[in-house]
């Protein structure tokens, strides 16, 4: 067996002293740490479960998993989860039903949905879309919130927009190849308003994805509810109304 | 946070080469553990609501943890340790379906069956409200320590202890909990009117009446501050450079996985140790100390036990 020591000082020094130095002849090193390979060796190979924590795991993982199995909507297509493209199905569509929830819940109006590609974790197939599979997609905790932005810090997340190549969108459709800042200011102008409303995660609102722009807003609430709740709850209503996901892509960014 | 923790393993290797007339040879060692008790501390933290080991695809801890394998662990050391101490440094809570679908009382039924002696509270653990925290207490048949939140105003009044004193063979050990600052990490109306106190300044109270009116032998500190920052904020490494007293720091909220356990040079002159073992239950940790009640004398002895 293999020691190896090394020496700390800890509290009531002297009187360690007095123990080590008497007892074994040693300089005055008080305390030891003894790093030894013992008994971890056997610790660590063990693979073998606690019978009785299995018994009490297995009701609990048995409803759990007819819980994720549960079917909550039919999917008519496909929604891959894809990269580099301004505008996908997936994006849209969770951003589409985040606006139609939110916009049931919240008190105030909303303008604008933008949510990040980098949040959402898988695809959805064809068919079957389970509370499982929607944990996948949003396993985060994320709420819901909305943002009040100026004209200035809306125009930095248009041109946010336009250098990471798009993001998922709703109630806001933009053509890059004009000037944006003109069309901003048109867009205000028209509306009347020096505010724009805009609905996101409470992760992004923080400035996650390096959405800074969201950072010290003239407003900020909560919807209360997680975003992956509001996908599920859409799911639910969709299903209950007979209906199936369907996907969507209409030019909502364009960039060339 | 690189350069600090070189410079944390080069002062531990300039430790070992200063002690090149000072080694003991590993007769002396047994026969200084003959007048010591052996204590064995068993930690976790951020386990996360991770019952389930990591799925077989899992591309970095395929098959790792599982709290039935923990549990399995656990009860092997306890057939041959006599005194085990085993504690939790927070955030049980938030990580799998099981808390979204339970709120955390199967987890809080497993540490029970695991034998937990002690856990403090991480901010996730606030998750669904300081009375989803409550609803479940009833689930843990070992209490909830902490000693900077302060609870007064709210249902979890008279109900967290800020500290326990344990006792195994005429050794006596505190255990303390140190929770994170929540403004800004968790939501206000999660956390309700608990409020933060200065966890220094609460650290250094409670471990100097450990020490003195509870005459412990050994103090240790369950906390959720997170190992270390870049910036000031108050960490792990912070708490051991500005208190006294306090014999080993078992740490979390940063996930940090550690080698073994960091020696910090505390206000009194003396070592304090920290250590965390990442998170999501994929390892136990274990600290073992060799205590003459008598004269406080001890050795340590550390190993991260992976569970595969």
């Amino acid at each position: 067996m293999q020691f190896f020591f090394l020496t700390y000082q800890f509290s009531a020094i002297k009187k360690v002293v007095a123990v080590v130095f008497i007892t074994f002849l040693l300089a005055c090193q008080p305390a030891v740490y003894e790093k030894t390979q013992d008994s971890s060796i056997n610790i660590i190979e063990t693979t073998i479960e606690h019978q009785q924590a299995t018994v009490l795991i297995s009701p609990y993982k048995e409803k759990l998993e007819k819980e994720m199995n549960e079917v909550l909507v039919l999917s008519a297509e496909e929604f891959p989860k894809e990269k580099g493209k301004p505008e996908t199905k997936l994006g849209n569509l969770v951003a589409d039903l985040s606006m139609e929830i939110a916009q049931k819940i919240h008190d105030g109006n909303i303008d604008v949905c933008m949510l990040n590609f980098g949040g959402l974790r898988t695809s959805l197939p064809k068919g079957e879309i389970t509370r499982g599979k929607i944990f996948e997609l949003m396993p985060f905790e994320n709420e819901l919130v909305v943002v009040t932005l100026s004209e200035i810090k809306f125009l930095e997340l248009m041109e946010y927009l336009k250098n990471v190549g798009g993001q998922p969108i709703s109630g806001l459709s933009f053509d890059f190849t004009i000037n944006i800042e003109n069309e901003i200011k048109n867009l205000f102008s028209q509306e009347g308003t020096s505010e724009i409303n805009i609905l996101t995660s409470d992760y992004l609102a923080n400035g996650g994805d390096n959405m800074t722009f969201f950072l010290n807003p003239i407003n900020y609430e909560k919807v209360g509810i997680k975003l992956r709740d509001a996908i599920i709850q859409y799911c639910v209503e969709q299903h209950a109304q007979g209906k199936q996901l369907n996907g969507k892509i209409e030019g909502r960014i364009i960039y060339e | 946070m690189s350069n600090r923790r070189t410079f944390i393993k080069q002062s531990f290797l300039g430790g070992v080469s200063l002690l090149g007339t000072a080694t003991l040879n590993p007769l002396s060692a047994a026969i200084l553990k003959k007048n010591h008790t052996k204590i064995t501390i068993l930690h976790t933290n951020d386990t996360h609501s991770h019952i389930e080991p990591f799925p077989s695809n899992d591309l970095k801890y395929p098959n790792m943890g599982g709290a039935a394998k923990r549990a399995a662990l656990i009860d092997q050391i306890r057939t041959v340790e006599k005194n085990v101490l085993l504690l939790d440094a927070g955030d049980i809570f938030q990580g799998t379906p099981y808390f979204n679908l339970y709120g955390g009382e199967l987890e809080f039924k497993l540490m029970s069956l695991m034998k937990y002696d002690a856990a403090t509270i991480g901010n996730h653990d606030f998750d669904n409200g300081i009375e989803g925290l409550n609803k479940m207490l009833p689930y843990a048949n070992f209490p909830f320590l902490n000693v900077n939140y302060d609870f007064s105003n709210t249902i979890l009044n008279g109900k967290i202890a800020p500290y326990k004193v344990f006792e195994k063979d005429n050794v006596k050990i505190g255990v303390f909990g140190i929770g994170v600052e929540l403004a800004g990490l968790v939501d206000k109306k999660l956390y309700a009117e608990t409020q933060y106190n200065n966890p220094i300044i609460a650290a250094n109270n409670i471990a100097e009446h450990l020490k003195y009116n509870e005459k412990c032998h050994l103090i240790i500190c369950l906390s959720h501050l997170g190992y270390a920052y870049k910036s000031n904020k108050v960490s792990d490494n912070v708490l051991a450079q500005e208190t006294k007293n306090i014999d080993l720091i078992i740490g979390g909220h940063t996930h940090t996985f550690l080698d073994k356990p960091t020696g910090i040079k505390n206000k009194a002159e003396n070592i304090t140790l920290i250590n965390q073992v990442g998170w999501a239950g994929l390892y136990l940790g274990r600290i073992d100390f060799y205590i003459n009640p008598l004269d406080k004398a001890f050795t340590l002895n550390n190993d991260k036990i992976g569970v595969i």
